[in-house]
């Protein structure tokens, strides 16, 4: 039985999985639509790197369908699960290219702004990716999760498949880090030290 | 949602201008994820092809698979070799053809009992 997409709204990622695995294609529509983004944005934030991101965000996705009848309801979460693998994904993609320079990270595409505002946030948001480049995987997948995706430490813990004390230690090690490189580039991306 | 601490004091502003920043998949990715999707679909319904056995096959499955086999196998060379090599107290099927052709062919020889059974009965 097919329910339309907006009756999907209501429905779990895991009862949408079932209903995929049982071939029902506006599940299919709906998970595309409600998880696409939030890989792609996972995805975006790793690798800062847009092409990258999207070619990682089809992967992750086709792994989902094809695990979809395996599936077993409650026992996991989707949203976990696929933050899992699309870091995999990007660690191996990162590992495989050679380590770019910082003026190499593309800026980010960005809509209604000022110009000179766009540019400012997307040096900002340059800045803050190419810095998170640098940082060791695991301090680099911990640090996003938690200050760009906002998730909380236990859901971070499940994710990265660590305890949560370890997850603390990674964030702060990766925000030293980070602070380090960036606290030369505050002046010129128009932030001031008050 | 950033903490400062005293180690970190200048990451909030870099934080936040990433997390405004717009981050939407392109209509083409959605596209492809979506015929992905549909394309993988399982489809629970779909008849399942018929394979067909060979004639090995068959003939396996009727005598019983492959533990039945290896026992039709053993028995096969047992029998064979009790055949080709007798032992004294079993009569000896090919003498006793060549004997009785010879016309000497003895009581013994067509003796239903075996010579151990005859020392038996004779005490």
């Amino acid at each position: 039985m097919t329910v339309p997409l907006d009756a999907m709204n209501d429905l779990s990622d895991d009862a949408l999985l079932v209903r995929y695995a049982n071939g029902d294609s506006e599940a299919a529509r709906a998970l595309t639509a409600r998880l696409t983004p939030r890989v792609f944005g996972h995805a975006y934030r790793l690798l800062g790197n847009r092409h990258d991101a999207e070619d990682v965000t089809q992967e992750a996705m086709m792994r989902l369908w094809k695990i979809a009848p395996e599936w077993r309801q409650g026992e996991a979460q989707v949203s976990t699960w696929l933050y899992r693998v699309t870091a995999n994904l990007c660690i191996d993609r990162v590992r495989r290219k050679p380590a770019q320079s910082l003026d190499s990270i593309p800026d980010p595409e960005d809509g209604a702004q000022s110009v000179a505002e766009m540019l400012q946030n997307k040096a900002r948001v340059g800045a803050l990716h190419a810095a998170l480049g640098a940082l060791p995987d695991r301090q680099r997948q911990a640090v996003v999760l938690r200050h760009l995706e906002g998730l909380g430490n236990p859901e971070i813990a499940r994710i990265m498949n660590i305890g949560p004390r370890a997850v603390e230690s990674l964030i702060a090690r990766g925000k030293r880090a980070l602070a380090v490189v960036l606290a030369g580039r505050r002046k010129d991306l128009g932030y001031t030290d008050d | 949602m950033t903490e400062e601490t005293p180690d970190t004091p200048s990451l909030a502003p870099f934080f936040e201008a990433a997390q405004n920043a717009p981050m939407e998949p392109s209509g083409g990715l959605l596209e492809r994820i979506e015929a992905d999707a549909l394309a993988m679909m399982p489809t629970p319904d779909a008849p399942v092809a018929v394979r067909h056995r060979g004639i090995f096959a068959q003939v396996l499955e009727c005598v019983g698979g492959w533990p039945a086999v290896s026992g039709l196998v053993a028995a096969t060379a047992a029998g064979v070799w009790i055949g080709a090599s007798p032992s004294v107290l079993v009569p000896d099927g090919v003498a006793v053809l060549l004997w009785h052709e010879a016309g000497v062919v003895t009581s013994d020889a067509l003796e239903p009992l075996s010579g151990f059974d005859g020392l038996l009965v004779e005490g």
